[in-house]
């Protein structure tokens, strides 16, 4: 068994016993490859009430290196309106990129989410938002971030 | 490896970085944070920090952990990997490998060899044991062979000692071994150099009299003590020493990251005194009183040179550097001479008052107003250094107007414009200074942006006063040339009333009947009255 594996089946194990945080589904998880989990921000803030799936891919590094994090974005599910996510789902976070860390999980990657959007001030876009959805990648671990305390810009 | 462990296990025991149960654990010097050996050497290699805290971290901050740790990770009990075969044994994770060679009655069979029978247990690794060549073990090197006999679940079939030839029982044997007093042994000083071997029985009958280690053994025993303190405090020593270089590697490497921070500023050792000494001596010049302008540069240049000497050889440097930036001389004189002084209070007069501001707060700012006429040989010469503002070059020229002599004289809003020389970011001198320096900029600049939002306030006003004058006469010229047209056309009409029918009837509707009401007079042509030219049509206004 791979790294990745045997972490991604004690993650799940934890996940299926101890249950996940409040706000945060596990959707599905059937391979140790792509992970699908819902988020809804809970108490007073910009997206009461609105809910979000996000998809994480795994690669044989795991936990080494980061997965790959985006919101979905399908008939069902819309990206969130934050100056740090782009309307294709990508996210630009310290955490998934330069600041991961082998200690996080998907749990505190999602909690970590869940604090971003509930913190948010203003419901818009990342000013680059057109240029970078024209050219981005399939994978956002691709792109190099930018990472800025208030806003936020992708370099491709 | 994967075990599968009974019980649960204290949260402490995990690695946060495989989520399972610590293997070789090792801790970081640094941080005191522990991770699996394997998990944190592939985390290093992808990024040189600690996955906890993220402060630096490389492998040699791993030492081994705690033997605490070390020692309930070990004990922590296990299943046996044949369980699926039905072995129910679960022995401390330590033990494992010796129960799945020893014990382990689920074991398949591996190999073997021609003088035993059936089921050997990893014959191979005991004999690769023996070749260690252990002294201890070797007396029973013979005997280990009929312990290879041993079936995994026989008890107490006798065999015979190979050496004294006595019947044992097979379960005893390992017992009587080490007691056979057949067995070829060493003797017990064998350690401090005796070199003796031969039958037990033999040790204590004959060869313990007469060993000469024998009568000399209190003197191992002090000896032994010793050199054993000595090693418990070297041992102690190695770690303090390895726990210093690593503290000092930590150090190096945070110091190298400020050195590279600081840049330009960074300054090796003995920098204590000259950090005062510049901000002392860029002090001085900025306090400088306004009757210094009046001596030269070089004299200045000259007396400072007698304070640097005592201190680093860059001052004198920073000193020229900042002191060819105040005024020349030939600026100088200008504000020292009293006929200069005389013309500036004289224009001064005749601008508004607000272009003054006392010298004493910008002493660094030189005020260059234009000197209207014959003091134009004052004009200053700007030094030609690009951080200077322009130097204003127009004059003031005297009032065009004449209607109002009270109107302001009308220079360009570009020619009062106040200069303050801004010195240049010096960067040898210290850190302390240039950011001093860079603030004294930056209020010379702000107070000169206000002088200068003030001039140009000034400037917007006596424009729209002077625009205002202007209007106010073209107005008065206009409303004279309306009364003298008007007064032309009273005349013309009155002689047009006087011979009704002498111009011709091609006046007659071109001139409104003195009988209608209030006269308006005809736009735009005056007539003169002496022209027999008769006007062409005009309209009434």
């Amino acid at each position: 068994m791979a790294v990745s594996s045997r972490r991604l089946q004690k993650e799940l194990t934890e996940i299926k016993t101890a249950g996940t945080p409040c706000g945060i589904t596990l959707l599905k998880a059937d391979d140790f490859q792509t992970w699908f989990l819902s988020l809804e921000v809970l108490g007073e803030s910009q997206y009461k009430g609105e809910v979000f799936a996000l998809m994480f891919r795994f690669d044989p590094q795991y936990p080494i290196s980061a997965p790959a994090v985006q919101f979905v974005v399908d008939d069902k599910y819309k990206a969130p309106l934050h100056p740090h996510v782009y309307s294709n789902g990508h996210i630009c976070a310290s955490i998934l990129g330069g600041e991961w860390s082998p200690v996080l999980s998907v749990i505190a990657v999602c909690i970590t989410l869940q604090s971003m959007l509930a913190s948010c001030k203003e419901k818009k876009r990342p000013p680059d938002n057109d240029r970078y959805v024209a050219h981005a990648p399939d994978n956002p671990k691709k792109t190099r971030f930018v990472y800025h305390e208030s806003d936020s810009a992708a370099a491709p | 490896m994967s075990f599968t462990y009974v019980g649960s296990i204290n949260d402490n025991l995990i690695c946060c970085i495989c989520r399972a149960t610590f293997i070789d654990p090792c801790t970081t010097r640094t941080c005191s944070h522990t991770f699996c050996r394997e998990c944190i050497t592939t985390a290093l290699s992808v990024s040189p920090t600690c996955p906890v805290d993220r402060s630096p971290l490389t492998v040699e901050d791993l030492i081994l952990a705690d033997p605490v740790v070390r020692n309930l990770v070990n004990e922590l009990l296990v299943e046996c990997p044949n369980k699926a075969a039905g072995c129910r044994d679960t022995p401390q994770r330590q033990l494992l490998d010796a129960h799945l060679r020893g014990s382990c009655e689920y074991m398949k069979a591996e190999d073997t060899t021609e003088d035993v029978g059936s089921n050997v247990v990893s014959k191979e690794t005991l004999e690769a044991h023996l070749d260690e060549g252990v002294n201890a073990v070797f007396f029973i090197s013979h005997n280990i062979l009929n312990i290879i006999n041993q079936q995994p679940s026989a008890e107490s079939s006798a065999v015979r000692c190979s050496l004294c030839q006595e019947r044992v029982p097979r379960s005893s044997l390992s017992s009587h071994i080490p007691a056979c007093q057949d067995t070829v042994v060493s003797c017990t000083h064998a350690s401090n150099g005796c070199s003796w071997e031969g039958r037990r029985s033999d040790l204590s009958g004959t060869h313990i009299p007469s060993c000469p280690y024998e009568s000399i053994k209190g003197f191992f025993a002090i000896h032994e003590q010793k050199v054993s303190s000595l090693k418990a405090e070297n041992d102690v020593l190695k770690h303090k020493v390895e726990q210093l270089e690593g503290l000092v590697r930590v150090l190096t490497r945070e110091s190298g990251i400020l050195k590279e921070a600081l840049g330009p500023w960074y300054r090796a050792g003995s920098s204590g005194s000259v950090p005062s000494s510049s901000f002392q001596s860029y002090n001085d010049q900025i306090l400088r009183p306004n009757a210094g302008y009046a001596t030269s540069t070089t004299p200045a240049n000259a007396r400072y040179p007698d304070q640097a000497s005592p201190f680093d050889v860059e001052y004198p440097d920073q000193m020229d550097s900042l002191a060819s930036y105040f005024p020349r001389l030939e600026e100088d004189e200008q504000y020292a001479s009293p006929q200069t002084s005389t013309d500036y209070q004289l224009d001064r007069r005749i601008q508004p008052p607000v272009l003054y501001l006392p010298r004493s707060l910008h002493p660094q700012s030189a005020y260059h107003v234009p000197h209207s006429g014959p003091s134009s040989s004052h004009q200053p010469q700007p030094p030609s250094h690009p951080s200077l503002l322009p130097l204003p070059t127009a004059t003031i020229t005297t009032s065009t107007s004449t209607s109002t002599p009270t109107l302001a004289p009308g220079p360009p809003p570009s020619a009062i414009t106040p200069t303050s020389p801004i010195a240049p970011l010096n960067l040898s001198g210290n850190l302390f200074g240039a950011l001093t320096s860079l603030h004294n900029s930056l209020t010379t600049l702000s107070s000169s942006v206000d002088s200068l939002a003030r001039q140009h306030e000034v400037h917007i006003a006596t424009e729209a006063m002077r625009n205002t004058e202007e209007l106010r006469s073209l107005r008065t010229v206009l409303h004279g040339l309306r009364m003298q047209v008007h007064s032309i056309m009273m005349d013309r009409n009155a002689q047009m009333a006087g011979r009704p029918g002498g111009e011709g009837q091609a006046s007659g509707p071109e001139i409104n009947d003195p009988r209608d009401g209030p006269w308006i007079p005809p736009f735009p042509i005056p007539r003169f009255p002496h022209s027999s030219v008769s006007p062409g049509p005009v309209t009434k206004l």
